[in-house]
C-alpha cells in the first residue's frame, strides 16, 4: 500500500466487492420468494387478462416466421393472446414471410414504412385492445409457458411491467458460449434487482406492460436506441414498479462474431448513459431509494473504474515493453534462452489484491451458479463459463470504453 | 425486510472484515519472505565466520570452502530476494532497508576474506558492482551480471552495492576504487571500468570466465 495507484485500484475493488456482497444479502433475503416463483403451478386459468405481442420486423425473412410459430405454441388461450407483427418497411421478404399468417385469427398484419423501433411499438400500442402490452423481437423466441409465468406476477396490483428470464438462443461461437454465462448472470441480477425495485432496462424482449402505464407516462421515445432503458427510467421515476419473472424463458438470438458484439454493446451502453443523462435527476435522490441512490451511481463508478483500469494497463503494457527493450539491449539475443522456469513461493504475488481479487471472482462464479438454478434447465458449461472468464474482460472494456467516449462527445450509436 | 441502511452498514461491514483479512493474510505472508531472507542471511554470515576463523587459526582458509559456489549461490539468492522485495514496492520498509545494509556488510567480509587467500589457485572472477536506483544503464548492468552468474556460476562471484544505501563500508569501498558518477560502476579482479559493460567486454577483461565454461562444454 505504498502508491496512489495501489490505493485507487484497492478502493475499486473494494467498491466492487460492496456491490456484489450487497446483491448476494439481497437475493439470501429474499432466496425464498426467489426460488418459489419455479415450483408455483402454471395452471392456465380460463379468466386471464388479454394479450396483445407487437413483433417488430424489420429483414428478418427467416426468423420472423419462428418467432410467430413460438407465441402461437404459447400456453395461453387462443382468444386472449393477439399478435400483432409489422412489419418497420423491410427491404426483404419479410412481408412474403408473414403473408402466410394473412388469414389467421390471432395475428394481425400491419405494414408500415420505415421509421425505427420505437415507432413500431407505439403503433401496436396505440392500435391493441387488451390491458396488456408487450413486444418480441423478430429475433427471440418464447418458451411455451413463458406468458402464463409472466401474467402471474400481475396477480399483484402495484406491478405495472414484468421483464422475462433471457437467455442466448443456440449458442455457437465462442462469443456467443461467453454471452451464454454473461446472461445467466443477468437473470440473477434482474431478478436482484427486482426485488430492490432498481430495474432500470425492460428488455425489448417480451416484457410485458400494463397497457395504461402508456396512457399515464407517454408512448416510446427514439431514447438514444435504447427506448427499452429510456422506457424502464421513466416508469422508475414515475415511481412504477416493475417486477421479474425470471421463471419465464426466453431464448434471443445473439452477435456471432466479437465485431458484432462490440457495435450491440456499444449501442446499449452509449445508449444507457445518455438515457441516465437524461435521467440525471434520479441520482442520489433520495425518493428512488436503492436505483438513486446505488445501482446507478454504481454503474458510473464501475464505467469510470474501467477507465482506471485500461489505463493503468496500458501503462503496464508500455513499460513491460520498454523493459524487455533494456533486456535486450543488454542481453541480445541470449535473453531468448530458454530456461526452466522454478518455482518458489517467494516470487509468488500475494498483494491484498489478489485475495480480495479472489473473493470477488468467487462471488461472480456463484452467482452464474445462481443463475442457472434460477432459470431451471439452462445451464452454463464449464466451458461456456472458460469463455466467460477468458474472453470478456478482454472484449467488454473495448465497448465501455467506446460508449464513454461516445457520450463525452455526444455521439449516438447507430442501430445496425 | 431489512431497513435499507442496516443493510447497506451490513455489507460495508462483511466487506471491510474481507478486505482486513486479505490485507492480513498478505502481509502474514510478507514477513514470512522477511523471514526467509533473514534465515539465509544467518547460514551466510555462519559460512563467512567459519571460513574467517579457520583463515584466522591457520593463517590460510581452505580453498574449497572459500570459493564453494554454493555459498556464491546463497549470496546470489538472497540477492534475488531483496531485489523482489524491492520491486514489490517493500524497498522503503525499515526491515528491508535492514536486510540490504546486513547484505552489504556480508559481501565485503566475504570479498576481503577471498582477496587476502592469495594462495588459492582456480581463484573465481570477483566482480564489485556499483549501482543505484532509477538508473536505466544499471538495469541492463544488472541483467547481464545475472545471465553471468547463472551461466556460470562456479567461475564467478558478484558482490553488488546499492550506492544510496546508508552503509559507510560502501562508501570506502568505492572510495577505494575511485567509482565515480554515473553508475554503473565495476571494478572486475581489482581494476575499475565505468559505465556499462556487455557480456562480450566481460569477458574479454576475465578471459577466465569462459575459459572454463568452453572448456566444460567441449567436454560434452
Amino acid at each position: 500500500m505504498h502508491s496512489l495507484r495501489e490505493i485507487a485500484t484497492l478502493g475499486i475493488l473494494f467498491t466492487s466487492l460492496y456491490f456484489e456482497i450487497f446483491i448476494l444479502v439481497t437475493y439470501l433475503e429474499h432466496r425464498r420468494n426467489l426460488h418459489n416463483l419455479r415450483h408455483a403451478s402454471t395452471h392456465v386459468h380460463p379468466d386471464l387478462p388479454g394479450v396483445t405481442i407487437i413483433v417488430p420486423c424489420f429483414n428478418e425473412e427467416t426468423t420472423a416466421v419462428k418467432t410467430i410459430e413460438s407465441l402461437l405454441a404459447l400456453e395461453y388461450p387462443s382468444d386472449k393472446l393477439h399478435i400483432m407483427a409489422i412489419n418497420d418497411g423491410s427491404t426483404d421478404g419479410t412481408a412474403l414471410s408473414l403473408s402466410k399468417y394473412a388469414n389467421h385469427p390471432q395475428i394481425e398484419i400491419i405494414h408500415k414504412e420505415n421509421g425505427g423501433k420505437h415507432t413500431v411499438l407505439n403503433m401496436g400500442i396505440a392500435r391493441a385492445t387488451t390491458a396488456f402490452v408487450g413486444c418480441l423481437d423478430a429475433d427471440s423466441y418464447a418458451k411455451p409457458d413463458a406468458l402464463a409465468r409472466i401474467m402471474k406476477q400481475f396477480n399483484n396490483p402495484d406491478v405495472m411491467a414484468v421483464v422475462p428470464s433471457l437467455h442466448i438462443y443456440k449458442p455457437e461461437t465462442l462469443v456467443q458460449r461467453m454471452q451464454k454465462t454473461e446472461y445467466l448472470i443477468g437473470v440473477f441480477l434482474r431478478s436482484v434487482l427486482a426485488e430492490l425495485r432498481a430495474l432500470y432496462v425492460t428488455p425489448g424482449p417480451f416484457s410485458i406492460f400494463r397497457k395504461n402505464v402508456f396512457e399515464q407516462i407517454g408512448y416510446y421515445r427514439k431514447a438514444h436506441n435504447t427506448e427499452d432503458m429510456e422506457m424502464a427510467l421513466r416508469m422508475q421515476s414515475h415511481g412504477m414498479r416493475i417486477a421479474s419473472a425470471h421463471d419465464a424463458v426466453i431464448y434471443t438470438s445473439s452477435p456471432r462474431t466479437p465485431k458484432k458484439l462490440y457495435k450491440q454493446r456499444v449501442r446499449w451502453t452509449s445508449g444507457f448513459f445518455h438515457n441516465l443523462r437524461d435521467y440525471r435527476g434520479m441520482l442520489l435522490n433520495r425518493k428512488y431509494r436503492h436505483l438513486g441512490g446505488f445501482v446507478l451511481p454504481m454503474m458510473i463508478i464501475s464505467a469510470a473504474s474501467v477507465l482506471f483500469v485500461v489505463a493503468m494497463f496500458g501503462y503496464d503494457l508500455v513499460r513491460s515493453v520498454h523493459s524487455y527493450i533494456v533486456h535486450f539491449q543488454a542481453l541480445g539475443y541470449k535473453m531468448f534462452e530458454w530456461s526452466w522456469p522454478s518455482f518458489n513461493w517467494f516470487f509468488l504475488h500475494t498483494s491484498p489484491l489478489v485475495f480480495a481479487g479472489f473473493v470477488a471472482f468467487s462471488l461472480v462464479m456463484g452467482f452464474i451458479l445462481i443463475g442457472t438454478r434460477l432459470s431451471h434447465g439452462n445451464t452454463a458449461k464449464l466451458f461456456d463459463i472458460a469463455c466467460y472468464v477468458c474472453l470478456y474482460s478482454i472484449i467488454a472494456p473495448f465497448w465501455i470504453v467506446r460508449s464513454i467516449a461516445n457520450v463525452a462527445l455526444s455521439k449516438q450509436a447507430v442501430w445496425r | 425486510m431489512i431497513k435499507d441502511w442496516k443493510k447497506y452498514a451490513f455489507t460495508f461491514l462483511i466487506t471491510t472484515a474481507i478486505f482486513i483479512t486479505a490485507i492480513g493474510i498478505s502481509s502474514w505472508i510478507d514477513n514470512r519472505r522477511v523471514d526467509e531472507v533473514r534465515t539465509m542471511q544467518d547460514s551466510i554470515s555462519l559460512s563467512i565466520l567459519s571460513s574467517e576463523t579457520q583463515f584466522n587459526l591457520l593463517k590460510s582458509a581452505a580453498c574449497d570452502d572459500l570459493f564453494s559456489s554454493e555459498l556464491g549461490k546463497e549470496l546470489g539468492d538472497m540477492s534475488d530476494r531483496l531485489s523482489y522485495l524491492e520491486s514489490a514496492g517493500r524497498g522503503q520498509d525499515a526491515d528491508v532497508i535492514t536486510l540490504k545494509q546486513y547484505y552489504s556488510l556480508l559481501e565485503i567480509k566475504d570479498y576481503i576474506l577471498i582477496n587476502s587467500a592469495t594462495q588459492c589457485k582456480n581463484r573465481p572472477v570477483i566482480v564489485l558492482y556499483f549501482y543505484q536506483a532509477k538508473c536505466p544503464e544499471c538495469d541492463k548492468q544488472g541483467d547481464v551480471l545475472t545471465y553471468i552468474r547463472q551461466h556460470y556460476p562456479g567461475n564467478i562471484r558478484v558482490y553488488s552495492f546499492d550506492n544510496d544505501l546508508n552503509v559507510s563500508a560502501i562508501k570506502t569501498l568505492a572510495n577505494i576504487y575511485k567509482i565515480g558518477t554515473p553508475l554503473p560502476g565495476l571494478v572486475i579482479n581489482n581494476k575499475t571500468y565505468s559505465g556499462f559493460h556487455t557480456i562480450e567486454d566481460i569477458q574479454k577483461i576475465a578471459p577466465g570466465l569462459v575459459a572454463t565454461s568452453t572448456a566444460t562444454s567441449t567436454k560434452k
